[in-house]
């Protein structure tokens, strides 16, 4: 089966020059505070199809003021047909099924993580309610599923019954509604404070006692550098590459081992 | 508002009443049976077995209050987990705490006699989530610990017939609990351990990101979980919008410990029922309240 080929932009991110991507993933996976204007994402994502791409616009769970500005985003783009439009909470995904027209939706790799697993619960317990649930998300003009190499580890391909994208090499492990970036460096700030952006072009790498290996905080993401399985499952039609670290130079930090 | 709280043992309902709860919740160990409760099947979490739900069940309506059975795995045995329902539900529990969107949907169309309620396990964070799970016959929400309150507000407005419980004391994970990974395939296999108790090490800084040590420190603490997590001023806010349910969290906590959460959650009702005093003044004996029973507030231990 032909891997079309994708590339992940970030909210306020540039599309790199040269690119064999046939496709651009753009915005947001975890932070509605980083979604675009509706008016600035319409004329980004027009002029990436004018110049011969795809686009997946990519939304983040969304609270009512993150569901409202993707509602404007979408009803700004109603013309762009075969726009696909991934989603990563069950209201953003009932909201944009009722949009007109109506996107097509993916299962973004935070939802896919829960609802893939869900899916799979389905067919082992039911032949029924499982073609009923694929139906239902069919129904609501659900087209594919995301995954990074974490989630797929836990995909169960065999009983998704969609396409699936692999985005790589960094897995989305966790991610926060309260930044930690936000607040660096400045504890006063509240949970909820106001967002400065700090998280564009700043990362840590962090341990944890507890986990193997290292982790990536960007914004407020925890990432892991997962490579795909060499084998991937059939089922995988497209590979997204997702790297917030590429360019960003790195400095190590030398601190003792008090705690 | 009621108040709902987390019990282990049918001997901690009473305290727990007595301290002020409204509702209790619990798991429910059953030997032999794979888990379909979001904490590990032990007794440690967890009800030891149907005939303590039985025994409790008998005495939280005694005292005409209600209590909650939670079935909220995110991933089950759907079909173990039907069964398991059939029999607390024969027991004449009040609710149903359900996360997977798997089992509401094996469940839909079921004649339950008791109150399905969606767990945070499955994350609710707008209107069209709330309406997504209300359809599935959902009629309570426990609301993710991170909605802001202007968020909180914004789903409650439309809440309809569906109550909405937010969080209050404890338990305070920095992480989206339905989605995240981190609790995943911890490295010291065979403890119960949740990652996030333990402290993450800055060891790198990345492009623009500061590197001294104030800064490290403050995004280390941010990404950590403390066990003295209070929103009790929120209570104020709460109040004002009509938010139905005060959740504490803790199943584990010792039993001392969780009767002074409850406690400490209905006396600031209480102050807000016979006083109606300001915002300002409210938050100084929240905070007051909180520095004499655990320790003082801080911006990290702050839910809101």
């Amino acid at each position: 089966m032909p891997i079309e080929k994708a590339v992940f932009i970030g909210c306020g991110e540039e599309a790199p020059a040269a690119t064999a991507a046939a496709r651009i993933y753009f915005g947001e996976e975890a932070c509605e505070r980083l979604l675009p204007d509706p008016e600035e994402a319409a004329r980004r994502v027009r002029a990436w199809r004018r110049g011969g791409r795809e686009v997946t616009l990519v939304f983040p769970p969304v609270s009512e003021t993150g569901l409202d500005r993707a509602a404007r985003t979408l009803a700004a783009l109603a013309r762009e047909k075969g726009l696909e439009c991934a989603v990563n909470d069950y209201g953003l995904l009932s909201l944009a099924a009722r949009s007109a027209p109506r996107p097509r939706l993916v299962v973004g790799r935070i939802l896919s993580r829960v609802l893939a697993r869900n899916i799979h619960d389905l067919s082992l317990y039911s032949r029924a309610e499982h073609s009923g649930f694929l139906d239902m998300l069919r129904g609501f003009g659900v087209v594919r599923f995301d995954f990074d190499p974490f989630t797929l580890e836990r995909a169960y391909p065999e009983t998704l019954g969609f396409p699936m994208s692999l985005i790589a090499p960094y897995a989305l492990i966790s991610f926060t509604r309260r930044c930690a970036l936000a607040r660096c460096g400045n504890p006063d700030v509240r949970p909820f404070g106001s967002c400065r952006k700090q998280c564009r072009g700043s990362a840590f790498t962090v341990r944890n006692s507890a986990l193997h290996g290292v982790f990536e905080l960007v914004g407020n993401k925890i990432l892991r550098r997962m490579e795909p399985p060499p084998a991937l499952p059939e089922t995988v039609d497209r590979l997204v590459d997702y790297d917030p670290l590429k360019g960003l130079p790195c400095r190590d930090l030398k601190r003792s081992k008090s705690r | 508002m009621k108040i709902n709280a987390p019990f282990r043992k049918t001997a901690e309902a009473g305290p727990l009443l007595d301290a002020g709860a409204d509702n209790l919740y619990c798991g429910v160990c059953v030997p032999g049976r794979p888990d379909v409760n979001d904490r590990p099947n032990n007794t440690v979490y967890n009800l030891p077995s149907l005939e303590a739900l039985e025994a409790a069940v008998r005495l939280v309506h005694s005292r005409g209050k209600t209590i909650s059975v939670t079935v909220n795995l995110p991933f089950c045995d759907v079909e173990q987990a039907l069964a398991f329902i059939s029999e607390v539900e024969s027991l004449s529990v009040d609710e149903i705490v359900v996360s997977s969107t798997a089992l509401l949907f094996a469940l839909r169309g079921r004649a339950l006699n008791c109150r399905l309620s969606l767990s945070v396990t499955n994350p609710v964070f707008n209107s069209e989530g709330l309406a997504f799970f209300r359809s599935y016959g959902v009629r309570k929400v426990c609301l993710p610990r991170h909605l802001s309150l202007d968020e909180i507000r914004a789903v409650n407005a439309v809440k309809g017939a569906v109550e909405i419980e937010a969080f209050v004391m404890a338990g305070l994970c920095p992480f989206v609990e339905g989605y995240c990974g981190v609790r995943i395939s911890p490295r010291k296999a065979g403890r119960n351990l949740e990652p996030c108790h333990y402290r993450w090490r800055v060891e790198r800084a990345h492009g623009d990101a500061p590197a001294d040590r104030a800064a490290l420190r403050t995004v280390e603490d941010h990404i950590f979980i403390r066990e003295l997590d209070c929103g009790l001023c929120a209570l104020f806010r709460f109040r004002e919008m009509g938010i139905d349910s005060a959740k504490i969290e803790g199943r584990n906590y010792p039993l001392d410990r969780k009767v002074a959460m409850v406690a400490g959650v209905r006396a600031m009702l209480g102050l807000l029922e016979r006083e109606a005093p300001p915002y300002e003044e409210f938050s100084a004996a929240a905070k007051r309240y909180l520095a004499e029973h655990y320790g003082p507030c801080a911006p990290f231990n702050c839910y809101y």
